[in-house]
């Protein structure tokens, strides 16, 4: 079975791992561990000026990036553990057009022919009142596959 | 770990359950669950129910088969049972019986989505 696990490095995200380890058939999984670059935490600043916006507009970027590569390779070494070789990870976005952090997810499980999509029931943003996430709403809806929704 | 399927009678259902059957390891636990409803008869859902307990035994996979009288709303009856027998997963289809296809995903997968306390898995 092809699994692929959404990782943003939120509490959420670590207990979806957490179950992936505890599914994961090393004989005949594969696991894909997939993060998405968001650009819709940039801070927004007061007014600079144009050309200052834009250096740090490119800095944020970079961080951002960062940020996720980060979160990436930490969950693939953890994954070296129960997945050894079966194990690949990937680094989706900032997308340049209007697709959401979701239809990125649903577009590479597709692509991919992903089995089943593990994910959080919601990520980074501090927003409690909402019982489920955006991306994991969109997800669960649009999925190509079955999807998994580990609580928290 | 603990799995419970909800049981219908539906094909959406029993996608659930193979899916379940997929993932399921050596210590793990499959709970499976129908809630009688008015119209529904118990004779007929036990014999819905023995097919999938049948499935179970020929699959060497530990069962324990439960069916809820008192005819419940089934949202209420299936997150009572998650938590009595102190489920893991919570396995759903996206639809059961309804052929209201314009809805995603129907009223009681929905509901055990946002309140289960446990994870949830949505089978397509």
């Amino acid at each position: 079975m092809k699994i692929m696990v959404c990782v943003d490095g939120s509490e959420c995200s670590e207990l979806a791992f957490s179950r992936v380890a505890v599914l994961f058939d090393k004989e005949k999984d594969y696991l894909l561990i997939t993060s998405v670059v968001d650009k819709e935490t940039l801070p927004l600043a007061p007014f600079i000026g144009p050309e200052e916006a834009a250096t740090r507009f490119k800095a944020s970027e970079y961080q951002q990036d960062e940020y996720y590569r980060h979160v990436l390779s930490n969950y693939s070494q953890r994954a070296d553990s129960f997945a050894g070789h079966n194990c690949g990870f990937s680094l989706l976005g900032p997308d340049t057009g209007t697709s959401t952090i979701g239809e990125l997810i649903c577009n590479k499980a597709r692509e991919q022919h992903v089995d089943l999509i593990l994910l959080g029931r919601r990520g980074l943003n501090r927003v409690k009142r909402a019982f489920m996430g955006s991306v994991s709403k969109y997800v669960l809806e649009h999925a190509p596959c079955d999807v998994w929704i580990a609580k928290g | 770990m603990r799995y419970m399927v909800c049981l219908d009678g539906s094909e959406q259902a029993k996608k659930a359950f193979d899916f379940a059957t997929r993932l399921i390891q050596k210590e793990d636990m499959m709970y499976l669950v129908t809630i009688l409803r008015t119209g529904i008869y118990k004779d007929d859902a036990q014999m819905m129910i023995m097919k999938y307990e049948q499935s179970c035994m020929e699959m060497g996979i530990p069962y324990e088969a439960i069916i809820v009288e008192g005819n419940l709303d089934p949202r209420d009856a299936i997150i009572n049972m998650v938590e009595k027998y102190m489920i893991d997963t919570l396995v759903v289809g996206t639809r059961g019986m309804s052929t209201i296809k314009k809805m995603f995903l129907g009223s009681v997968s929905s509901y055990c989505v946002t309140n289960a306390p446990c994870d949830v898995l949505v089978a397509k």
